[in-house]
């Protein structure tokens, strides 16, 4: 690409500790969040549950933007239906109002729940740097199988690290380096 | 983190890992097709292409070579229409509404029940398109700007509510069913031995890497999905039944029909989804993950929406004869003895007698009962709606109109060409995607498999009795352990409070219904670094 990079890279070296089983995944955790250690990111085949309590990760937001785009197809709908049959071209049906907001409730209820739905997706898709073409790096092919992998940033205490996973259950440890693409937008291809 | 009673059956029979259920729901999507899928396919390729004939003769020659007639301006059409709407609503129901009632049996259902429900509504979707007969004005049902005005379409009208009901429905459909696949696809990616295999996938399921924020977010998206499915399914059908109800027509013009045609949309869908997977699972090896105890819950709900069904049957007739409107009570008169009564009877005995076999419990945990039972459900809620708009139709309130209707050719070959595109899709799906929520399924895997329900079931998931020497065992590390051996304390590292494991951090640290041992938390942490020497694997 051109010279003019607007791409921000972060590397770091990280050790990669794989677990087997989710029950020993969240003791090990348990424990290196109790020795503070730095956990980039864990990887897992299935959403495990009682993890986020335990990394302290907060519910998302997503909820609150599939209401907002709720608001906008609501809106969506009357204008349409406002528009056309009240504003444009009004008729007289069989003597019924222009703009029988009941009537169109239908219309207006399928017009909420599209747009609220298809906002919501790609919002996740978006916030999570995922679409068609995106190419994340995995970490271990396994993760999405039978495996549990958790990346723990790699430093003084690396050997620490490593002992202390080893003794709660991890099956593998490696070393890597951890890559993040900060980029401003998502784009389907991998900018360098 | 809830618990699960004992006594419930478990989910998943037999011993399995996450390993092993990995490779048996991808194996299938991986593998060259059999024969078997060879011939289902070339089948329904077949009537695929007599109804791609048939579309193509009618647009050519025109709706008159449909049996429609000036008194019966909808028959088939309108008939296939409603039927294939209502089957597709079986599938959001498992998908939304049992999400909703964390139902987890309808984690192994789920995806091949979304996918019929997308197939079915393209079925469907067909038909009013067709019916049209000039085809190339299809867009017209759309409020885009014209030339003509601009002409808008009557929002007043239920046609088109009918056009944003179906369109809203089959978008988050799709929406919901691949927000679902984009793990399980990843999954594939990540076992795929070749470059396209991996590129192709990599594509489709938009480089999910499976990190713990993203299944965070997942979960939350599934969870509002289904949240808006719910009323939208249930609106979807009630907006079905407005195109009739909102009539003045004899037997079509009364309040019970929104209900009615959900209860009965659910019925029909539920006994769709009994026909596909009873061959499906048993072709595909699939019983561990799709057991008996999964088709004995949808048969119940199948009685339940069966008995609504006849109970709407009964309300008609009631508001007929308590209303004492002549019109009314001749419709049902008519139906019943009138020249369609054939097709009344067949509907009585398919939907009011037929559900109610399952109240026995060796009919509804046979699989081969379910499937005869299941084709004769879907006969009959065909009929009804045949019921509904034929003999509504051709005698309505001016004797001198009243006709007959005979259907051609040609409408046959469209039904049979919209089973033909239901079934290709299917065996379609059934050969490249994994049929089986994989993801969820390995979700619930230890909580409806924990070891302590095989003290009361054996490996096929027939209960037999409580045995305790098998109670207490727990599945960690990729083996049963026994945790009267382990303990909690790990003195060495964090004060965590031991009287609760890291798994109960949640709201809700539950006891299980089992004592403990010696005061231990028996579904705490099992790893003791200082006992047990537990790092082989």
């Amino acid at each position: 690409m051109s010279s003019l990079s607007i791409v921000k890279i972060k590397k770091q070296d990280c050790v990669v500790a794989v677990f087997d089983d989710d029950t020993t995944l969240l003791d090990a955790l348990q424990v290196a969040m109790d020795k503070k250690y730095d956990i980039i990111d864990i990887f897992t085949p299935f959403p495990v549950h009682g993890i986020e309590k335990v990394i302290g990760m907060k519910r998302s937001n997503l909820a609150i933007a599939a209401f907002v785009f709720g608001c906008v197809g609501l809106t969506f709908g009357l204008s349409l239906t406002g528009y056309t049959m009240y504003y444009d071209w009004p008729m007289n049906i069989g003597g019924k109002p222009t703009w029988p907001i009941i009537s169109f409730i239908p219309i207006l209820f399928e017009c909420t729940v599209l747009i609220s739905a298809l906002g919501m997706v790609a919002t996740f898709l978006t916030i999570s740097k995922l679409g068609p073409g995106v190419q994340n790096i995995i970490y271990d092919t396994r993760a999405t199988a039978d495996r549990f992998v958790v990346l723990i940033k790699d430093g003084i205490n690396g050997q620490d690290i490593r002992s202390t996973m080893t003794k709660y259950g991890a099956v593998e440890i490696r070393s890597d380096v951890h890559v993040d693409h900060n980029l401003p937008m998502p784009l389907p291809i991998k900018l360098k | 983190m809830h618990y699960e009673s004992v006594i419930r059956d478990p989910l998943i029979v037999g011993e399995t890992n996450y390993s092993i259920i990995t490779e048996e729901i991808c194996s299938p999507a991986e593998a060259a097709p059999s024969q078997a899928w060879f011939i289902g396919f070339s089948i329904a390729l077949l009537f695929l292409g007599l109804g791609l004939f048939s579309f193509t003769y009618e647009v050519m020659n025109g709706i008159g070579s449909w049996g429609l007639n000036k008194t019966i301006g909808w028959g088939f059409d309108i008939t296939n229409f409603v039927f294939w709407v209502g089957i597709g609503h079986a599938g959001t129901l498992i998908s939304a509404i049992l999400l909703l009632f964390r139902q987890e049996w309808r984690n192994s259902i789920n995806r091949s029940a979304e996918a019929m429900t997308i197939f079915a509504v393209m079925c469907a979707g067909v038909f009013p398109v067709f019916h049209m007969g000039r085809v190339w004005n299809a867009g017209m049902t759309l409020p885009l700007p014209n030339d003509f005005g601009p002409l808008w379409p009557n929002f007043n009208s239920p046609l088109l509510w009918d056009v944003f009901a179906i369109s809203t429905y089959f978008t988050v459909s799709i929406v919901f069913w691949y927000t679902g696949l984009v793990p399980d696809l990843a999954t594939l990616r990540d076992r795929s031995k070749d470059k396209l295999r991996w590129f192709v996938l990599n594509f489709f399921s938009l480089g999910w890497t499976g990190s713990v924020r993203h299944w965070n977010r997942f979960e939350l998206v599934s969870l509002v999905l289904a949240g808006l499915s719910t009323p939208l399914v249930l609106s979807v059908h009630t907006i079905v039944s407005f195109d009739f109800a909102t009539s003045i027509i004899p037997g079509w013009h009364t309040t019970i029909f929104p209900p009615y045609f959900v209860a009965g949309a659910i019925f029909s869908g539920f006994a769709m989804v009994h026909t596909l997977l009873i061959v499906a699972r048993v072709v595909m090896r699939l019983e561990k993950y799709i057991t008996i105890s999964h088709l004995e819950q949808m048969a119940k709900i199948i009685t339940l929406t069966g008995s609504l069904v006849g109970i709407a049957y009964a309300t008609e007739f009631f508001m007929a004869w308590y209303s004492g409107y002549q019109y009314e009570q001749f419709i049902f008169i008519n139906r019943a003895f009138g020249p369609y009564w054939w097709s009344y009877w067949i509907m009585i005995s398919c939907n009011v007698i037929t559900p109610q076999l399952f109240w026995s419990k060796k009919l509804r945990t046979s699989p081969t009962a379910i499937f005869i039972i299941s084709i004769f459900v879907n006969i009959g809620m065909w009929f009804e709606r045949y019921v509904i708009i034929i003999t509504s139709l051709h005698r309505d309130f001016l004797p001198s109109s009243w006709a007959m209707y005979y259907p051609t050719w040609v409408e046959f070959g469209m039904l049979l060409g919209t089973f033909g595109l239901f079934f290709t899709c299917f065996f379609l799906f059934c050969k490249y995607l994994p049929v089986i929520a994989i993801a969820e399924v390995k979700m619930i895997f230890k909580k409806t498999t924990a070891r302590p329900k095989e003290a009361y079931f054996n490996l096929h998931g027939e209960f037999q009795g409580y045995d305790p020497d098998k109670a207490w065992t727990m599945y960690v590390n990729g083996e049963y352990k026994n945790p009267v051996h382990h303990h909690p304390h790990h003195d060495d590292d964090h004060g965590h409070d031991d009287s609760h494991s890291v798994l109960a951090g949640g709201d809700d640290s539950d006891p299980t219904i089992m004592p403990s041992n010696e005061g231990d938390n028996s579904y705490g942490p099992s790893y003791s670094p200082d006992t047990d020497d537990t790092t082989t694997h």
